[in-house]
């Protein structure tokens, strides 16, 4: 995490992985890459810096400025059809600035680091307990979900808001407001008013 | 591969698998209205979206017999024009409402303008259908040839060959989940993202 | 490149119909020159017409019904007399091919967005270096139009009561926020200030809810040259 603020603050231009889902700081997906420029960019984001995942410019109408995902590769393997399996976890959220594309068709920009409720310690009691009992019984039951998360579940109130937040089917817009003006305790109550009995 | 509990769909899409809605059944008699003018399957049409076209006309109109006319001028479009429905380009719930809501829409002006100007078909085509659903961050679907091999799969697996492996879950899974029937967690989604709005509105001014 | 699009609340009411004409015809020209909203328009319809048609019928922002109350009123209809009067016939509607409309500003034609098609376009009126074609959609206090800005020319500063879109169909001009270009969709309310000044000439479609106030020097004489420009 701290090798990457300094190598943006160098100025080095980070890839973007235009991609539409919604990934807060902890949370992480098993994507499949398969085109040459994005193959490239894996290989520059190995270096060290990361690269941003970027949601469609209309699913972020709810946030004042172009934000993205900086995520780090944690595995990666070839999937059964041969195709290149990276997980990734997102370790910060970012402004996006100054973005340019080289010869390849591949887009970089400048990042900068914002801080993001997730990011926050609050006590246990703010969270229903249900919450974290039920994302641990649905993160247990899902192949990938279990293999991704297994050894860092935790009960940390932050976490488990966050990663219901991405789980939920609701729209990448609506998603989106929770990076934008949305607290904590409004992503909170927004889960809670729909994850109980 | 697909063994993922958790298969990414989007918003449309899981409500579009919705198991209250027969989906192929309506597109078949809609094939069937357009090829073969069958009126067995118009009947079977009408029977499933009339009394709900009622309904929500009566929400717009408060007079009885115009809800009736969005009805009569609802069904007697989808009859004369089951041949511009393209399944390609969307459901068959899809296309019948943009019928009905441009119906709607036509009749409201006539009402509250006095204007007989039939625009809703300029403004919502019914013909050229809706933009196909194709989610794809375009980015990722440069080649037409790609783009062709994509749409060929079964849709719970097209968002696999897009990029990424699940996301989100669908309202089926939620559901199934919380041990609760769809319709509450329909309701209670719709009812959380309706308060949410009114804060954005609020933060907004 | 588009910047400025509808909020997601505007496309909602758009894809339900509750829209007003000006507004409803300002949406889809964009969203013709805007895949990313026409993509979302065309998502949200997916998902309100499954609403709508879902048997339990509980969409919540639409209607609660009395169930009882409701049976007995559907009950008053035949459907089968209605089923056997529109199968009575097996006309089919034939599409007519959709001939491009032209418009004239300045010697350059411009052609005519879709969704202004059937709308019907006062006479050009001219002041300097503006010209504004009144569309006859008879909304009270709403007003639309065609404004075409020749190059170098512009709109006095101005605030106005209501809202105010611009869309801008060709061209582009600029204002205190920057510069805005083809497709780009503008809703400013009453809190805003603005004064586009277009370097290149521009054609765009606006609609307004109220007369303009302007708030600068002689302009303020001018002040009921408002009503004439949006």
């Amino acid at each position: 995490m701290k090798d990457i603020i300094k190598s943006s603050s160098k100025a080095i231009k980070i890839p973007i992985f235009p991609l539409a889902i919604f990934l807060l700081p902890e949370g992480k997906v098993r994507l499949r890459i398969f085109e040459a420029k994005y193959l490239k960019m894996i290989s520059i984001a190995s270096n060290g810096q990361g690269f941003v995942i970027k949601l469609p410019k209309d699913s972020q109408k709810n946030s004042s400025a172009t934000w993205g995902s900086l995520v780090k590769t944690e595995d990666f393997n070839q999937g059964e059809d041969g195709i290149l399996e990276v997980d990734v976890k997102c370790l910060s959220l970012v402004k996006i600035n100054d973005v340019s594309m080289n010869s390849d068709g591949l887009q970089f920009c400048n990042t900068k680091v914002f801080p993001h409720w997730s990011q926050q310690q609050y006590s246990q009691h703010q969270v229903a307990e249900h919450l974290a009992d039920m994302l641990a019984g649905i993160m247990s039951e899902d192949t990938m979900l279990k293999h991704l998360y297994s050894r860092q579940l935790t009960q940390d109130p932050a976490w488990i808001v966050a990663r219901w937040l991405e789980l939920l089917p609701v729209s990448l817009a609506i998603k989106s407001s929770f990076v934008g003006n949305q607290d904590f305790n409004q992503a909170k109550n927004f889960v809670e008013s729909i994850i109980h009995k | 591969m697909q063994t993922n509990l958790l298969c990414k769909e989007t918003n449309a899409k899981s409500i579009k698998m919705s198991d209250e809605i027969d989906h192929p059944q309506l597109c078949l008699w809609l094939k069937a209205v357009s090829e073969n003018r069958n009126k067995q399957a118009f009947t079977h049409l009408f029977n499933f979206f009339a009394p709900k076209i009622i309904r929500i006309a009566r929400s717009k109109f408060p007079n009885e017999a115009q809800a009736n006319e969005v009805v009569q001028e609802t069904m007697s479009n989808v009859w004369r024009k089951a041949h511009l429905f393209n399944q390609d380009k969307g459901a068959a719930t899809t296309w019948v409402y943009t019928v009905m809501r441009n119906v709607t829409f036509d009749m409201l002006r006539k009402v509250k303008a006095n204007k007989e100007d039939n625009l809703s078909d300029d403004i919502w085509p019914i013909a050229e259908g809706l933009v196909s659903d194709d989610d794809a961050y375009e980015d990722h679907l440069e080649t037409e040839n790609l783009k062709a091999v994509i749409d060929n799969l079964p849709e719970s697996q097209r968002e696999v060959v897009k990029g990424f492996y699940f996301m989100e879950m669908t309202q089926e899974q939620l559901a199934e989940k919380l041990n609760l029937p769809l319709g509450t967690i329909k309701s209670r989604l719709r009812l959380a993202l309706a308060k949410l709005k009114v804060k954005l509105g609020e933060n907004h001014d | 490149m588009i910047k400025h699009h509808p909020t997601f609340e505007l496309l909602q009411s758009f894809v339900n119909g509750d829209l007003p004409a000006s507004l409803s015809a300002g949406i889809a020209i964009h969203a013709d020159m805007c895949q990313e909203c026409q993509r979302q328009i065309s998502q949200l319809t997916d998902q309100i017409a499954e609403a709508n048609f879902e048997f339990e019928a509980n969409f919540l922002d639409r209607f609660i019904i009395d169930e009882e109350k409701d049976l007995d009123e559907i009950a008053t209809i035949d459907f089968d007399d209605m089923i056997a009067g529109i199968t009575a016939s097996d006309e089919i509607e034939v599409l007519k091919e959709k001939e491009d409309k032209f418009i004239s500003f300045n010697d350059t034609n411009y052609k005519l967005p879709d969704a202004l098609h059937n709308m019907v376009l006062g006479k050009p009126a001219q002041i300097g270096k503006l010209s504004r074609s009144r569309i006859q959609l008879d909304e009270d206090e709403i007003h639309s139009s065609l404004l075409h800005i020749k190059p170098g020319g512009g709109v006095p500063e101005h605030t106005h009561k209501g809202f105010e879109l611009t869309l801008l169909l060709d061209g582009s001009f600029e204002d205190e926020q920057g510069t805005y270009v083809k497709g780009d969709f503008i809703m400013l309310n009453s809190e805003h200030q603005h004064h586009p000044v277009s370097e290149h000439g521009c054609l765009c479609y606006t609609v307004a809810n109220d007369a303009l106030h302007f708030t600068k020097g002689i302009n303020k004489l001018l002040n009921p040259i408002g009503s004439f420009i949006y």
